[in-house]
């Protein structure tokens, strides 16, 4: 845990506003709120960067990967650094897996990343609810209707 | 939460134009808190309202880049037109602040 208790009711009474099934699932904050990093990168293994393929050209991008918000580009972008698309979520000894969560639409909006127990950990936006979380069930965090 | 701005900010003083600023401002970051594309953050009806306001809102967004309170490059580039944060530097957060307080300082903003 992080923080002190009272940040850690504000954070979660905030994240459980918007994401309601959090709150009845065992989930644990894990590093303080920053904007220096989101999902993204957390799930690219870095907290000094934040990755996305905005059209301004503001954020990072690996080369070559077309800069807009498609399932396609984010695969893309994962495929620069090794990984590869699978079928499944469970856990394998020696692969670290992501989770891309897109919308019905296929525009991504979130990822998640396993952590060497099977359990799932991500980024939740820029600051303030911008916790690392892990939690067991990732797809209630961005569940379709 | 909404605010909505006086069509003319030109006519405003400064004290005004803070006030709606930070009003703005605490909307956008309501609002996204848990946003990581900066492209659905920059769409944001506040946010857009911040560029709207023009250059006079280049010392306010300064400020908040300074306090690293949310991502407002996309602002300060689309109001400024310059982008002082070279390509290898992209997405680096802390570079990319070092860089925008830089170029402020060298343009003579104050915030």
């Amino acid at each position: 845990m992080v923080g002190n208790n009272a940040w850690n009711a504000y954070t979660k009474e905030h994240l459980e506003k918007q994401f309601p099934r959090l709150a009845t699932s065992n989930y644990i904050l894990t590093s303080p709120d920053t904007i220096d990093y989101n999902c993204v990168a957390w799930a690219a293994e870095t907290d000094g960067e934040w990755w996305w393929p905005d059209p301004m050209e503001q954020e990072y991008c690996p080369d070559g990967v077309p800069r807009e918000e498609t399932l396609s580009a984010f695969i893309a972008a994962f495929q620069t650094i090794g990984y590869k698309t699978c079928d499944s979520d469970s856990l394998e000894p020696g692969f670290q897996k992501i989770a891309i969560y897109a919308d019905t639409q296929n525009i991504p909006k979130h990822i998640a990343k396993q952590l060497p127990n099977g359990e799932w950990t991500s980024k939740i936006g820029q600051f303030v609810t911008g916790s690392s979380l892990a939690y067991r069930l990732p797809s209630q965090l961005y569940q379709h209707p | 939460m909404t605010t909505t701005i006086p069509s003319r900010s030109s006519q405003l003083n400064s004290d005004d134009l803070e006030r709606i600023f930070n009003q703005l401002v605490r909307w956008v970051l309501t609002d996204t808190r848990s946003e990581s594309s900066t492209l659905r953050i920059a769409i944001h009806p506040g946010y857009q309202q911040i560029i709207g306001l023009g250059e006079s809102a280049v010392p306010f967004l300064l400020r908040e880049v300074e306090n690293r309170t949310g991502r407002w490059f996309w602002a300060l580039k689309a109001i400024t037109r310059q982008d002082p944060v070279p390509p290898s530097d992209r997405g680096k957060t802390s570079k990319m602040i070092n860089a925008w307080l830089n170029c402020g300082k060298e343009q003579g903003y104050q915030w």
